[in-house]
């Protein structure tokens, strides 16, 4: 081919390749077809653009094969602000299922906004560790721990209190289940009843709940709770981020301490 | 027709005694390029935030027994917060009401930012009657606006410069050390309301505690559209400053819809809603002049397209209470 036709030939195949990436998905997802339960699952994003902005827009639970939902399990995740390629890990921790994660990509720059899909199979069965994600912090070193509780996204806080409860007496570890019903009750209070009715509307209310609750709770044992509420507050506060981070966090504790799910 | 409507003093002007509309109108837009100029981030919408799903269904839960079917009223997030209860807003009692709405929407923008969104933020307080008052103190608000407005006698105010006050001077929390009131958030002395409107001693005296909290965000609003998605995608509020006056139209269940009148107010209200209801889109107006204004309501329905004519008229501006910077929550209790 003569050189004018090679370039001819390239402006074509360059002017076909603009017109056909304008008509391209602004974003993909890429997520594994099936995960372990109560695992984290990486998840890929992919786009053509240089300034997309992800977010988990609905994280759905889907009841049989046909991808009917059943039931919201849980609220966006959280903002992402990807670059193609990037991805970012998202626990589960909601029962063996399907489930639909919706993102919303948003490109701001050229006011496009498109969604993309992908089922997670989580199936029955224990939890594997995933590869590092860069852009989370390293959870605190568990190595000679080995957990009956899952991983969580606040650096293995279950796994800890586990840990941590084993160093209180056992002769006071009995009000276990009161402090665990005390996290649980004060994350219900963070989320609208049956009657849409939030108990408690800022954080310092349930604070000021939280602290009632568990010194009623522990009583005269408070002295040998001390560095286990010490323990939990410090790795808790380090990863609190949102509202709903405060009500999931509550939520492993209680788990963990064996109290209601 | 239905006739029951309690009329309340308004407010977008220069004077109530002295109006001159087209004067009002100039002196706005001016208002608003100037704070274009100062601040343009600030008038840009900033992308919306992630919003609990749980939190939208209790949302959801309690619109529904009202028979609401879809969108976002966030007057509900009041009966969420206060359980189950709207709050009783006083009626506006001088012509305060850029200030009077604007309160109204940055209460329900501070529910939506942490009931919806989430964020790790507090209230001012837990009612709208004590010193320790969800709401921030009016009159600092409303100096702050008239100031910037060159506003120094008579009442009211424009939303340009009401948004910019709140930019520049923030709101002054009721229990703030040294404020003088009959009443919280706003006065109910009308003497002292427009003291506190038309001499600076209030910005001098509360500004350093009250530039703490400030308004991030507002952004124009030219349709029903742009308010269905502030409203419902964003869980923004509006305040809307206008000629445009309203009566009662006809019945749609239990709902009274109102239609605009030949009468003239030069009014500012607060956009809070925009919803379905009986297979139909309105918008909610809630209203200052009492709980009882509008068919025994402070609130009335409009058709959802009958707001686009009135935000895109060129005598109105529409601007979103966007981010407000609140109070932090501080470590969590274990």
């Amino acid at each position: 081919m003569r050189p004018k036709a090679v370039i001819g030939a390239a402006f074509i195949w360059l002017a076909c390749l603009s017109a056909f990436g304008q008509r391209q998905p602004l974003a993909s997802v890429v997520a594994p077809e099936s995960i372990p339960e109560h695992s984290v699952a990486r998840i890929v994003c992919d786009t053509t653009a240089d300034d997309v902005r992800f977010e988990v827009f609905e994280l759905l639970q889907l009841k049989d094969s046909r991808g009917r939902t059943v039931e919201v399990i849980g609220p966006p995740v959280e903002f992402l602000d990807f670059s193609s390629g990037d991805s970012r890990q998202f626990a589960f921790t909601g029962p063996p299922g399907r489930y639909l994660l919706r993102f919303d990509a948003v490109d701001y720059d050229e006011r496009k906004r498109e969604f993309s899909t992908s089922v997670i199979e989580v199936v029955a069965g224990k939890p594997r560790p995933v590869p590092p994600d860069d852009d989370e912090d390293d959870p605190p070193d568990d190595d000679d721990d080995k957990p009956d509780v899952p991983d969580d996204r606040f650096g293995n806080l279950g796994a800890n209190v586990v840990k941590w409860l084993s160093q209180i007496p056992a002769a006071d570890r009995v009000v276990a289940k009161d402090v665990a019903k005390v996290y649980s009750d004060v994350a219900d209070g963070l989320e609208p009843d049956s009657k849409g009715q939030v108990k408690y509307v800022t954080i310092d209310k349930s604070n000021a709940a939280m602290t009632v609750g568990l010194n009623s709770a522990i009583g005269a044992r408070a002295d040998s709770w001390k560095a286990w509420r010490a323990s939990v507050g410090v790795q808790l506060n380090g990863r609190i981020e949102t509202r709903q981070d405060v009500i999931d966090a509550y939520r492993v504790v209680a788990n963990a301490l064996g109290g209601k799910p | 027709m239905i006739n029951n409507d309690i009329k309340g003093p308004e407010g977008w002007w220069l004077d109530e005694k002295n109006v001159d509309v087209q004067k009002t109108i100039k002196a706005e837009q001016a208002k608003l390029d100037e704070l274009g100029q100062d601040a343009p981030l600030m008038l840009t919408a900033r992308p919306p935030k992630a919003a609990s799903e749980t939190a939208i269904k209790g949302l959801r839960l309690l619109q529904e027994v009202d028979g609401i079917t879809d969108g976002v009223d966030l007057r509900y997030l009041e009966p969420m917060a206060f359980g189950g209860k709207f709050l009783n807003w006083k009626a506006q009692i001088v012509g305060s009401c850029v200030e009077s709405s604007s309160n109204r929407a940055r209460v329900s923008r501070t529910l939506a930012e942490i009931l919806i969104h989430g964020q790790l933020e507090g209230t001012f307080g837990d009612d709208l009657t004590s010193r320790k008052n969800i709401a921030t103190f009016g009159p600092y608000s409303y100096r702050a606006g008239r100031m910037l407005g060159g506003l120094n006698s008579g009442d009211g105010s424009f939303l340009g410069s009401q948004q910019d006050g709140l930019r520049r001077f923030g709101c002054c929390p009721c229990d703030t050390e040294g404020l003088r009131s009959d009443a919280w958030p706003e006065p109910q002395d009308m003497v002292l309301y427009r003291r506190y409107g038309n001499s600076n001693s209030i910005l001098d005296q509360f500004a350093d505690v009250a530039r703490q909290w400030n308004l991030l965000e507002s952004s124009a609003l030219k349709s029903a559209d742009d308010f269905k998605r502030a409203s419902v995608d964003q869980f923004k509020p509006a305040n809307i400053a206008s000629l445009w006056a309203f009566e009662p139209s006809h019945k749609s269940g239990e709902w009274t819809i109102y239609r605009r009148s030949r009468q003239q107010w030069a009014h500012q209200v607060t956009l809070c809603g925009c919803v379905e209801y009986e297979s139909k889109w309105y918008a909610i107006v809630r209203n200052s002049w009492g709980q009882n204004a509008h068919s025994g309501r402070d609130w009335f329905p409009i058709p959802l397209e009958l707001l686009d004519d009135w935000a895109a008229d060129r005598n109105s501006v529409c601007m979103t209470m966007g981010e407000l910077e609140l109070p932090d929550t501080p470590t969590i209790v274990t």
